[in-house]
């Protein structure tokens, strides 16, 4: 299955080109279909603090981890098992949850990467084949 | 035992960040030159067809991701495809989730399951799409 680039100006760069991907999250309210961005350098797939009720999680203080983006900034997160639905397969992966609302959906490496084979095609398309 | 080489560069054509110096194999003294000998046997792989209809084309910078997949029969799901293309009427969602249903934004806000949620009140035979619609250069490293 293939995926596309976001295709964007910025003001820095002219054309901006993100890889996007769809995949779906079984939640409270059944399959929820996510548009994420795929990030290659991110280790674990990420979704905003909301999914927390959604995935009906019960949160203890000492499941609360520190992850790091670019920079200092640090990024509570909860990582929990959820059953994911990418490019015609479905598999249980963990993901990381962050305690904030305002993160934009990452598909990372972490149980993910490791289903397919990924090719990018810088600019054109993503192709996702099974491993 | 079987030796791995990783020590080729990644195609050109890949986005991918260069692997960790952590995650590189080397294969030991000798064990390349084995490798490179069955390489050269190998026959010369076919090059790519440039032709518009040939099953291996690429879309051009010309042609939009849109018409790619039309032509492939739209295995791609709307959503994707509009919130690939990033119209305009995205840009006033920026630092906002936001569910779409085919090219529309139906619900926008700060949390992403209550505007799941209240989509799927308005079209209850439908089923949106979240997403995030990140700020302005917002995902790429700052030039400072």
């Amino acid at each position: 299955m293939e995926f596309p680039y976001q295709k964007e100006q910025s003001r820095l760069f002219g054309n901006i080109c993100r890889p996007v991907a769809e995949f779906e999250v079984e939640t409270e309210l059944g399959w929820t279909p996510v548009l994420a961005y795929i990030d290659s350098g991110a280790d674990i797939t990420l979704l905003p603090m909301s999914f927390i009720t959604a995935l009906d999680i019960h949160i203890e203080e000492e499941d609360i981890k520190d992850i790091r983006g670019i920079g200092d900034g640090k990024l509570p997160i909860i990582v929990k098992r959820v059953r994911m639905r990418l490019a015609g397969k479905t598999f249980n992966t963990e993901v990381a949850i962050a305690l904030i609302e305002d993160v934009p959906f990452l598909l990372g490496r972490e149980g993910v990467f490791d289903q397919f084979v990924i090719c990018f095609r810088k600019n054109r398309t993503i192709r996702f084949e099974d491993a | 035992m079987r030796s791995v080489c990783c020590s080729r560069p990644p195609p050109a054509h890949t986005s991918l960040p260069a692997p960790s110096p952590f995650l590189q194999f080397h294969a030991p003294t000798g064990g390349a030159s084995a490798i490179d000998a069955r390489r050269s046997r190998r026959p010369a792989r076919p090059r790519r067809s440039t032709h518009p209809q040939a099953t291996n084309h690429i879309p051009s910078q010309t042609q939009t991701i849109h018409e790619h997949y039309a032509k492939r029969g739209g295995e791609m799901h709307e959503e994707l495809k509009w919130f690939a293309s990033f119209p305009d009427e995205l840009k006033k969602f920026r630092g906002k989730h936001i569910a779409i249903i085919g090219t529309e934004v139906v619900a926008s806000g700060d949390n992403a399951i209550a505007i799941l949620k209240d989509a799927k009140k308005k079209f209850p035979t439908k089923n949106p799409v979240l997403a995030f619609v990140p700020k302005e250069d917002a995902l790429i490293l700052q030039v400072i």
